[in-house]
């Protein structure tokens, strides 16, 4: 064996080879005489009973030509997906036939050994693939390869979809399954598991057994802890129902009998009783009042139900978030109900009506009390024209007060999502 | 002149296999050959497989350009 041979990468020699060249590489390689390995290898093949033929075939696969050309092992990593997966299945029948085959000539260990040992060789096999695809997605590691333009390497490693992430978990797991079973096909088959497996055998059926004696109790146990589960769950449903009755209405319907000589006061009380009942069955499903508008009108419609003693209703279309103008928009409107709430409560409920659109919202207070006119009241009162009209136009909206005829006033407020009356949006 | 004629590999082969296939059932009905249910399976094993295979390096990259 020269110095030259030694440093001579294995390769196959399809010049000199007879059939795939593994061999003739081999002898190029060692030195030693090509006839010498080839009756070699066929004494070999018929001890292993075939075995040392696979073995061929897998060099031939993996080993390159010695006139450059790529391996087959090679050629397969540049393929796609789906095409990898058939060359997968193609191999993998082509074994078992060839495995078939040999158990067909009577070259053959025995069944104990050789299907354990090929079940055990494909789940081996993908669990290395699996590995090997991982090393390849990590930068620097020994597996790594440089992206090719087939698909599976360089950006479609780097964020493997999901189905892709659950093919690779599937295919490990069946890998492992396929190992531990062919280990446990092989105890099984060399009657070592014998003993383990009677244990196991009496164990299941002494489980079923229980089972099947046990089964009309667990199963009416079962049923009788869900009916309970649920007789506790109404229970405490119907405690609940009844202190919160009692902590509200049933309170309110005390001060009321109390107060059974004011009729605002008994009408205030009626209206807080209602909301708070709203508010419970709406179960604090409404955004809070400093997020939304429709909750924060509401809310100042409360405030001063509550410390005018005055009845309002509130309708509210659409809603959107608090902003610099929509807070101005709200103060307007807290000062028009609070005007209404002093001076024309008595007549009947002050209405407030809101529409809120994806470009302009809309205000409007309504009372029936005995109106006003703006350009009657004295300048040095700047309730309306300052916190309502001055207000509105600084925010970029505008305000206006009119009577109704049928009686009462109303305060319209308007203005746009952008900052504009909205008028022209219109 | 250039041939438009375009030959199909993977279908040529898969073909062949699946009339090598054919040939082999024939001569055992025929009575020429006696071929046992084992040899069916290893037959027919390897004739899928060599579809598979052919079929799946002849889809790789560049063949079809």
């Amino acid at each position: 064996m020269s110095a030259v041979a030694r440093r001579t990468p294995l390769r196959r020699d399809t010049r000199h080879g007879l059939v795939g060249g593994v061999l003739a590489g081999i002898a190029a390689r060692t030195g030693i005489d090509p006839v010498l390995l080839r009756v070699g290898f066929a004494i070999l093949a018929i001890a292993t009973g075939g075995l040392a033929l696979l073995a061929y075939l897998v060099d031939w696969a993996a080993l390159p030509a010695v006139d450059g050309g790529s391996t087959l092992l090679a050629h397969t990593r540049r393929l796609q997906g789906r095409e990898r997966l058939r060359v997968a299945i193609g191999v993998g029948l082509l074994t078992l036939a060839a495995l078939l085959a040999f158990r067909q000539l009577g070259i053959w260990w025995s069944d104990a050994v050789a299907w354990p040992l090929a079940l055990a060789a494909f789940g081996a096999a993908l669990l290395w693939a699996r590995l090997q695809a991982n090393g390849a997605g990590a930068p620097g590691s020994l597996g790594a390869e440089p992206p090719t333009d087939a698909g599976e390497k360089g950006g479609g490693r780097a964020a493997p979809a999901a189905s892709s992430r659950f093919a690779e978990l599937y295919s490990g797991v069946f890998g492992v399954l396929l190992v531990v079973g062919a280990a446990l096909l092989f105890l099984s088959s060399n009657n070592i598991l014998g003993g383990v497996r009677d244990a196991a055998l009496a164990t299941v059926v002494a489980v079923v057994a229980l089972g099947l004696i046990l089964a009309p109790f667990l199963w009416r146990l079962g049923r009788n802890f869900a009916g309970e589960r649920a007789e506790r769950i109404r229970s405490q449903e119907r405690a609940e129902l009844a202190a919160h009755l009692h902590d509200s209405v049933l309170q309110t319907l005390t001060l009321m009998q109390k107060r059974a000589d004011d009729p605002r006061e008994v009408a205030a009380l009626a209206r807080r009783q209602e909301r708070e009942l709203r508010d419970w069955l709406a179960a604090d499903r409404r955004p809070p009042a400093d997020v939304s508008l429709a909750a924060a009108l509401r809310e100042a419609a409360e405030k001063v139900e509550d410390d005018h003693r005055a009845a309002v209703e509130v309708v509210v279309v659409g809603d959107c978030e608090l902003d610099a103008r929509t807070e101005a928009l709200l103060g307007a409107a807290r000062e028009a109900l609070l005007n209404a709430a002093k001076h024309a409560a008595d007549p009947g409920p002050i209405r407030l009506y809101a529409e809120i659109e994806d470009s302009r919202i809309e205000v409007f207070v309504r009372d029936r009390g005995p109106g006003f006119d703006l350009e009657a009241v004295s300048p040095d009162r700047r309730g309306v024209r300052e916190s309502i009209v001055g207000r509105m136009e600084r925010a970029g909206g505008e305000a206006e007060v009119r009577s109704i005829a049928s009686g009462g006033t109303e305060v319209s407020l308007a203005i746009g999502r952008d900052g504009t009356a909205g008028e022209d949006e219109r | 002149m250039r041939s438009r004629l375009r030959v199909d590999i993977v279908s040529l082969a898969s073909g062949a296999v699946v009339s090598a296939l054919g040939v082999l059932v024939l001569l055992d009905r025929a009575g020429v050959v006696d071929v046992s249910l084992g040899w069916i399976a290893v037959a027919l094993n390897a004739a899928v497989g060599a579809i598979f295979l052919v079929s799946g390096l002849g889809g790789g990259p560049g063949r079809h350009d």
